[in-house]
């Protein structure tokens, strides 16, 4: 293992180069990146997915993908943390819309759900002061912000969101 | 970009599409490029609402799991995949070109003589993980289409994948030879 110690960074985890590191076959740099963030992507992928098996495969996916991907990834373009959560993401709501979605409403009430859903506005409270998100979300009409934030965290598509809020599809959409 | 690429954009990342719509925009995010740095920007600009998930434990057999998917990654020969758009060293341009059938087939076809293609990489992947092999070959057929792969690993083992059945007949058994080339 000596041989790799050089290219473990230190604190501040530098994200992009491990996915440098990591699009060059180094297994060792894909592990740093799973140490740094697998429990976030986690978290993510459980309030999304709801079900503790299902946020696991999302996140086995994840970096399964990472490491084909990697390569791929261009610092120009963005930040490596947005990338590999958009790679996440992209899964989650792949396993949440085609393959399970309606065994997973079944068994809504069975399982009992491992995360139950955040209030809304705790979320924006959770967003630092200085955030130019939370500025953004903040001049949204309450329900308008509602929808955006349970949208993006726990997946709801247009339909689903019409039914949680009691409000027409139309008017979700514009 | 039309308002209405811009709104689908956001609604793209916010996760809101499904049906015709999620259809419309994957295929606008592999194409367009315009598209592309949409989503991108509103990737951005919504990340933070990552930041706000509880952290969750994942259960120490994940790693162990992800592992096992790089392993079975590798061993497979991807056709399908294109080289990657961003080459950054010639380590991983070679690595790239390992993994791609469609060289081996262009390289087959170059050596016609060839039945046999041999690719020495030992020392090249020696920092990689214990399963990693030392040494790939393309075992060709008489048409220069890929028959079988040979991993060889640094503990000495080998093994063989074969790509499609390969008859034996009655009586006889395998063997594979390895020959330096001289060219």
């Amino acid at each position: 293992m000596t041989a790799a110690l050089g290219t473990m960074p230190s604190s501040p985890f530098d994200l992009n180069n491990a996915l440098r590191l990591t699009a060059r076959g180094d297994r060792i740099a894909l592990r740093s990146i799973y140490d740094a963030e697998a429990s976030r992507m986690l978290g993510v992928a459980m309030r999304l997915l709801r079900r503790r098996a299902l946020a696991e495969e999302a996140v086995h996916d994840t970096f399964v993908q990472v490491w084909q991907k990697a390569a791929s990834f261009d610092p120009a373009r963005g930040e490596g943390r947005t990338w590999l959560y958009a790679i996440l993401r992209n899964r989650a709501l792949n396993i949440l819309r085609g393959e399970t979605r309606t065994d997973l409403t079944e068994d809504f009430e069975s399982m009992g759900l491992e995360a139950p859903g955040e209030d809304a506005e705790a979320l924006v409270v959770r967003l630092s002061d200085a955030s130019a998100l939370r500025r953004c979300l903040e001049r949204l009409e309450p329900l308008r912000r509602k929808a955006v934030l349970l949208a993006y965290v726990e997946g709801l598509s247009h339909g689903e969101l019409a039914g949680r809020l009691g409000v027409p599809l139309g008017t979700m959409k514009s | 970009m039309t308002p209405e690429h811009e709104r689908l954009a956001a609604e793209y990342v916010i996760g809101l599409l499904d049906g015709d719509d999620q259809r419309i925009a994957q295929r606008l995010v592999e194409n367009d490029p315009g598209f592309q740095a949409a989503v991108a920007q509103w990737q951005a600009r919504l990340a933070e609402l990552d930041a706000t998930a509880p952290p969750v434990l994942p259960g120490a057999e994940l790693w162990s799991r992800i592992e096992t998917g790089l392993d079975e990654e590798s061993a497979t020969l991807r056709v399908e995949d294109p080289a990657p758009p961003v080459i950054p060293s010639p380590r991983a341009a070679f690595a790239a070109l390992w993994r791609s059938l469609s060289f081996w087939r262009v390289a087959g076809i170059a050596g016609a003589f060839a039945s046999l293609l041999l690719a020495l990489g030992v020392g090249l992947l020696a920092t990689r993980a214990v399963r990693e092999p030392v040494l790939i070959a393309v075992l060709l057929t008489e048409q220069n289409r890929p028959a079988a792969v040979v991993n060889a690993f640094a503990d000495g083992n080998a093994e063989l994948i074969p790509l499609e059945a390969i008859p034996v007949p009655p009586g006889q058994a395998l063997e594979i030879w390895t020959l330096w080339d001289r060219a």
